[in-house]
């Protein structure tokens, strides 16, 4: 395909997007509202202006609108989410798995397929090299991590290092580029983006080896009724991602949807 | 800790003689490339380490060393096939000796007090790990590897590629062993007879809930009682709801210390093995232990632990096979293979070879098995935060009194037996897998259904809340001895369980007290005062005090809702 051609087809995808957009807001003033809560999870979820952003939370959005949904975003702190969630002051979350035994499906009513994946590593300062062994290499170090994740009990549990909860992933680069830990643990798209958005991007490095991560899914309030909705929403979502519109999210925000890929089991 | 298996593995000696007349033809190196098969390592990476190994063991060639492990397949084959390849390809000769892990603990154990270099490296569990960081006479592999030893350690050893290295790690996060295979102790039952809509309908009819996975031991009862007197014959012969054994030898007491306390709730909540009390009923304070009895603190004679042993008595005169109390661990292996057993709460996966045989019962005719392993239910003391089950490592440990020249040489051959490119062959033979890219290979997931869900368990994030015995027991191999000595005067109706474990307590208090001055250099124990066991039934991270209900209503999890557990769980958020 020349240039050309490959300009027209983006426009005509980029009218057609319009119109199924221009279609869905009309089809929302009739669609039932669902308030969901998230952390703020940039890139997948987060909030730009007073606008929700990210490409699970387009993704979300795109599919509910398929169903007859609207989505209305909040954003809290992960444990205030965790909290509003159990609650049921909320339609759902944004962002979450099942819990390390799948505990949250006692209250969440969950898709069958993720929305994305998260693999979660450790961040370093470039000047301060880092190269993980095991376990044991983080020896009398101080690690980042964020207050309410669960983490795997063996590294939640040993007794040879120190963690440092916080709130945001934010602080925890802040942290880092003061010298006050010496390593973060943060999603890999996760760290990336927000050590671009600090403009501290060149600063940083991160080990590959994922320490913990998994699954990400929006998950229904099962109090509110929402078990169908949740086994919908999978049909809906697995169409969905054969979609061109959903390569278009991707594409927007510059990130191949196969690094935030559902991990295999 | 488990002792060994007896019964060679037919696919294992089908396997042996296809390595072996693989490598007999050509140069070293090409014969063992080809042997070596599958790995997870393309065939130039699996190259490149083993010249890196014949490289590295130059100034060595022409010598020898002697290693030990205990006699199970994986180290069968290691003394079988993976010596031989090291020999013929660096010229180090290997004698790798296999006995029993009783006689092992002695003999190392022997080695650290008298200094006598005995062997030059033991595959030596990582329950020991209390007693490597206490003595002072085990080599930190940590620092080891940065030191004298880093010439002679394979740059593409790829530690974190091991999935047990946080158990062979120190409290102050030193490693101390490479580990060599890897088991764990799960809940082993007929999925057949558990599916069976007529048996799950008898089932519901009278104890009012499904038959299913017991998720405590209430419903492990009931179902055993289910079938030992209500099913009684399947298919014209006669079940039962329950194996074990009881013959008053050392195995009996890994029955116990392997986290049979920690399962009945005798231990306190804490990762990985309860703090302050760990499931051997050991109370530590500061890393250093205090006592086991209740008098001090502890809980070995606790009512949990004495709650755990009258269970493990009665159920197996009220549902085992008769004659079970008569077995010792390796006569009792193979029992469920023969067919008339219903479900076994205390299964170590290192039988899943064993059990894995074409034209056994328990398998269909394609060799797909008729049973399923899955978490072990826990006691009425149980509570959610306390260890949830026993897994081990047998680890490469080298002792600080064998000569240095001698222990690289030995670190080489150690290193050799788990490097990625013989591994997953490795793991193939004797299923006790060590890294995680052998779990997570094609050939894993093509074998994972002939399995009966262990890879799913291996690839699963739960995994890690299996632990092996922890950093409390400051003398594994003296305190052990203690165990199976008392135990066996219970199963032998010497002693009731009460006595049995008061006495089991006194008797660790007393060899707790010997080790204060036995010169340990990490946190040696420190007998604490007695007190009024009220005092300690008060406390908020004392022992338990009995429960008015020891047996709460049965509950059991459908298998197939559990496997989507391994399969899902372990999200970080």
């Amino acid at each position: 395909m020349t240039c050309v051609g490959a300009a027209l087809q983006n426009r005509w995808r980029a009218a057609l997007l319009i119109l199924t957009a221009a279609l869905q807001g009309a089809g929302a003033a009739h669609a039932r509202e669902l308030v969901i809560v998230s952390e703020t999870f940039a890139p997948y979820v987060f909030e730009q202006r007073g606008e929700a952003r990210g490409f699970d939370y387009e993704v979300s959005k795109a599919v509910l609108a398929r169903l007859g949904y609207t989505l209305n975003l909040q954003f809290a702190p992960w444990r205030r989410a965790l909290v509003m969630a159990a609650s049921k002051q909320v339609d759902g979350v944004l962002g979450i798995g099942r819990g390390n035994q799948n505990e949250r499906e006692a209250f969440l009513a969950f898709p069958d397929e993720a929305l994305s994946g998260s693999r979660v590593v450790l961040f370093y300062l470039k000047g301060r090299p880092f190269h993980y062994e095991g376990l044991f290499s983080l020896a009398g170090k101080t690690v980042g991590t964020l207050a309410g994740y669960t983490y795997s009990p063996d590294f939640a549990s040993a007794p040879y290092f120190t963690r440092e909860p916080v709130d945001t992933h934010e602080q925890n680069l802040r942290k880092l580029l003061r010298g006050h830990i010496d390593l973060a643990l943060i999603d890999t798209a996760v760290g990336l983006y927000a050590a671009q958005q600090l403009g501290v991007a060149g600063e940083f490095s991160y080990e590959p080896h994922m320490i913990s991560g998994g699954r990400q899914y929006i998950a229904f309030t099962r109090a509110r009724g929402h078990d169908k909705l949740a086994q919908d929403f999978s049909k809906a979502l697995v169409a969905f991602k054969k979609t061109d519109d959903y390569r278009a999210i991707f594409k927007a925000y510059g990130i191949d949807p196969a690094s935030v890929a559902p991990p295999e089991f | 800790m488990r002792p060994p298996l007896r019964h060679a593995c037919l696919a294992l000696l089908l396997m042996l003689k296809l390595g072996v007349a693989a490598a007999d033809k050509g140069a070293p190196l090409e014969r063992w490339l080809k042997a070596l098969q599958p790995s997870t390592l393309s065939r130039a990476e699996q190259r490149a380490e083993l010249e890196w190994f014949i490289n590295a063991a130059k100034p060595f060639r022409g010598q020898s060393i002697r290693v030990v492990s205990e006699t199970i397949d994986t180290h069968k084959y290691e003394s079988e096939v993976l010596a031989r390849a090291f020999s013929e390809l660096t010229g180090i000769r290997v004698e790798h000796v296999l006995m029993p892990e009783g006689e092992l603990v002695r003999k190392i154990q022997q080695q650290m007090k008298t200094g006598e270099n005995l062997f030059d490296a033991y595959v030596n569990d990582s329950d020991l790990i209390g007693t490597h960081f206490r003595r002072g006479k085990t080599l930190v592999l940590s620092e080891w590897m940065r030191g004298e030893g880093k010439a002679f350690t394979l740059p593409s050893l790829n530690l974190k590629d091991f999935i047990g290295l946080p158990f062979t790690t120190s409290p102050d996060g030193k490693l101390y062993q490479l580990p060599d295979q890897q088991f764990a102790n799960l809940y082993w039952f007929r999925y057949d007879w558990f599916s069976d809509p007529r048996l799950k309908a008898r089932f519901k009819a009278k104890y009012g809930y499904e038959l299913g996975v017991p998720l405590n031991w209430s419903a492990y009862e009931d179902i055993a009682a289910f079938f030992t007197h209500e099913v009684r014959e399947i298919d014209g012969k006669r079940v039962y709801g329950h194996m074990d054994y009881g013959k008053k030898d050392p195995s009996l007491g890994w029955r116990f210390t392997d986290a049979w306390l920690s399962m009945a709730g005798a231990a306190s909540k804490g990762y990985p093995n309860g703090l302050p009390i760990d499931e051997w009923g050991i109370r530590a304070e500061h890393c250093q232990p205090v006592g086991a009895s209740v008098a001090r603190g502890g809980a070995t004679n606790s009512p949990a632990a004495v709650y755990a042993l009258t269970k493990y008595l009665d159920w197996q005169k009220q549902y085992a096979p008769p004659g079970t109390l008569q077995l010792d661990f390796t006569d009792a292996g193979p029992v469920p293979g023969q067919g008339q057993i219903a479900q076994q709460i205390f299964w170590y996966t290192s039988f899943t070879a064993a059990l894995g045989k074409r034209g056994l019962p328990i398998n269909h005719a394609d060799g797909t098995p008729k049973w399923r392993v899955a978490p072990s239910p826990h006691g009425a003391y149980w509570q959610a935060g306390m260890q949830r089950g026993y897994q081990d490592v047998g680890a490469w440990t080298l002792l600080t009194s064998t000569p240095v020249q001698r222990r690289k040489m030995a670190w080489l051959y150690a290193q050799f037996t788990v490097s990625r490119t013989v591994s997953l062959k490795k793991s193939m033979v004797g299923l006790t897998f060590i890294r995680d890219s052998d779990i997570r290979s094609a050939a894993m997931a093509k074998m994972a259904p002939r399995l009966g869900g262990l890879i799913e368990f291996y690839r699963s994030p739960a995994r890690v809340s299996w632990t092996p015995t922890g950093p409390n027991v400051p003398d594994y191999p003296a305190l052990a001895e203690l165990w199976w000595k008392q135990i066996g005067a219970a199963t032998a109706g010497e002693k009731s369980p009460q006595r049995a474990m008061d006495d089991l307590a006194e008797g660790m208090d007393t060899e707790l007290g010997k080790l204060e001055n036995a010169g340990l250099t990490a946190c040696p124990p420190k007998l604490s005062p007695k007190r009024d066991a009220e005092f300690w039934f008060k406390a908020a991270d004392g022992p338990r005090r009995k429960l008015a209900n020891e047996k709460p209503p049965g509950q059991t999890i459908d298998y197939d809702r559990l496997l989507r557990i391994w399969r899902e769980g372990g999200d970080s958020k």
